[in-house]
């Protein structure tokens, strides 16, 4: 087998990835190789052809596959840039050797001195969440549904129910009833809606679809196709309140309940994983536990707002040309430490000379708490899961180095 | 008085519009910036909205994703889609290139939003 030498390899040209070679090209990185499992780049903004990307990064509203031509775009500006389109990567070492699998060209293997890993996530399916009754057809996650309808033109169903009320599945609650499909219902089991508001508005309230919150679905009935599903709104400890179950008739259930980081190859490699993001475990310049390998985007943790990617992508890119120059910073990195409702906060390690931003999702909805950061702080009327907070940590606050800095949302005392 | 939420942008800003027919101004709180009040001010008259789907492309299975240019009238949506669902498209097409001009009557044009040869 021949082997290439290189000296990044980008693994997964979504939004991540593209923005990550790019600002390493344009940092002076001399060959990477990017690498695409489909035959374009783009990543999932390809089938997110709703508007509302780009808002922050452009300062314009943007639909998916137009916010991914922009960074497309940029890359003819950087022949540096390899883009390997059909091109599965299988395996990554610690050495940082990679196997890649093409249909053409067979099995390629190369050597990099450094990697970053941008291959994004994957929904949760349906044997994540253990719902009993029986299997029929009928059931997608709602990514799959956008796929099918997006780029292959297919209708998953006549009917369909929504369970989880992320922002995939509400953006495709929209896009089933413009193309007439009646959606019946979503169901979601938590108090409030874990997607934006403005979908909730323009994607369910627009359409009159009833959102049941507190409710979950807890038998799937029907023999080759789905025929039904029974919903039953839950107790405070999320049990379902058997007595009040009702039934949905339908032929199609969209799960909309979460993505997971995709991190086979991080572990391949040696990279330590964050139990709870589920994503590597990160320093403020995106550097995992193994030295020269770095990960961005919904591979590192799950973003709201392909926005941050972009921008965490470019940090990203810069972190690893200044890797390979040999700047590769060996200053200690403070862990940060989850504390009072924090679900996630990434990167996971902060820096005592530069400013980090930070990612922090909450546990529970909640009013007038303050942020605190070691010694900073912010109020905050209202923080809730669905909505990470992003907080820029200056270091110069700390009065002395801690062994660690504790993260939390505080409610106000009076005293 | 009627009560918002922006779709802008990601905040949702809760927007309050106190009694639009009582005075000839309208009184808009809750909005953080110019496009929040425009939008309050375009929801409680006439609501609009972006249209995005996908379109046929002539002699080839792929789809085109297609947009409105600008937010059309909300009540057109189901009409509009009626007429992008008849649209046939040949390529080449850039982002921007416009398909349909003055979507179901209205006036807003369906536009490509992919670059596709």
């Amino acid at each position: 087998m021949r082997r290439s030498r290189i000296d990044l390899a980008v693994i997964g040209a979504g939004p991540a990835g593209l923005a990550a070679a790019i600002a390493a090209a344009k940092a002076g990185v001399g060959r990477i190789a990017l690498f695409e499992r489909q035959t374009e780049p783009g990543g999932i903004l390809q089938q997110c052809i709703h508007n509302g990307f780009g808002l922050y990064y452009f300062r314009e509203e943007l639909t998916g596959p137009e916010y991914a031509q922009r960074f497309i775009d940029r890359l003819t500006d950087y022949p540096q840039i390899h883009l390997q389109t059909a091109s599965t990567v299988v395996k990554i070492t610690p050495q940082r050797e990679i196997y890649v699998v093409n249909e053409q060209t067979g099995i390629r293997y190369y050597q990099a001195k450094a990697i970053i890993l941008a291959m994004g996530c994957r929904e949760r399916p349906r044997g994540a969440l253990k719902i009993p009754g029986t299997r029929p057809a009928g059931i997608f996650t709602a990514g799959t549904v956008q796929q099918l309808m997006n780029i292959y033109g297919l209708a998953p169903g006549k009917e369909a129910v929504i369970l989880g009320s992320g922002d995939i599945g509400l953006i495709m609650a929209r896009r089933l009833t413009l193309e007439g499909i009646k959606v019946r219902a979503v169901v979601e089991i938590l108090p409030c809606s874990t997607g934006l508001k403005r979908n909730l508005v323009q994607c369910l309230e627009d359409f009159s679809i009833p959102l049941y919150l507190r409710h979950t679905v807890t038998r799937i009935n029907g023999e080759k196709r789905l025929t039904s599903v029974t919903v039953a709104p839950v107790n405070q400890d999320l049990q379902p309140i058997k007595e009040q179950a009702f039934t949905l008739p339908c032929d199609t259930l969209i799960l909309s309940v979460g993505l997971i980081p995709e991190n086979e190859l991080s572990l391949m490699a040696g990279v330590e994983l964050d139990p709870v993001t589920k994503g590597p475990l990160l320093t403020s310049t995106y550097q995992t536990t193994v030295p020269g390998i770095f990960a961005c985007g919904n591979v590192a943790h799950v973003h709201d707002l392909v926005d941050d990617v972009s921008i965490e992508g470019e940090i990203t890119g810069q972190a690893a040309a200044a890797f390979l120059n040999g700047e590769s910073p060996t200053e200690p990195y403070i862990p940060l430490r989850t504390g009072r409702n924090i679900r996630t906060v990434v990167p996971q390690y902060v820096s005592l000379s530069n400013t980090t931003t930070l990612y922090i999702r909450p546990l529970f909805p909640e009013e007038d708490v303050t942020l605190k950061v070691g010694p900073a702080t912010r109020r905050f009327k209202a923080v809730t899961p669905g909505e990470t907070i992003r907080f820029r940590f200056d270091p110069t606050q700390l009065k002395s180095k801690p062994e660690k800095i504790p993260v939390s949302l505080e409610v106000e005392t009076c005293d | 008085m009627t009560k918002l939420t922006c779709i802008v942008c990601p905040l949702g800003c809760q927007i309050t519009v106190a009694d639009p027919k009582m005075s000839g101004e309208l009184h808009i709180t809750g909005h953080r910036c110019v496009r929040g009040r425009t939008y309050a001010q375009t929801e409680i008259t006439t609501p609009r909205r972006v249209l995005t789907a996908v379109v046929a492309i002539e002699n080839s299975p792929r789809l085109l994703p297609v947009k409105t240019d600008r937010p059309l009238p909300k009540e057109l949506l189901f009409t509009a889609m009626e007429e992008v669902k008849g649209i046939r498209v040949k390529l080449p097409v850039k982002v921007g290139t416009v398909l349909r001009a003055n979507l179901a009557g209205s006036d807003v044009n369906l536009v490509a939003s992919k670059n596709m040869a």
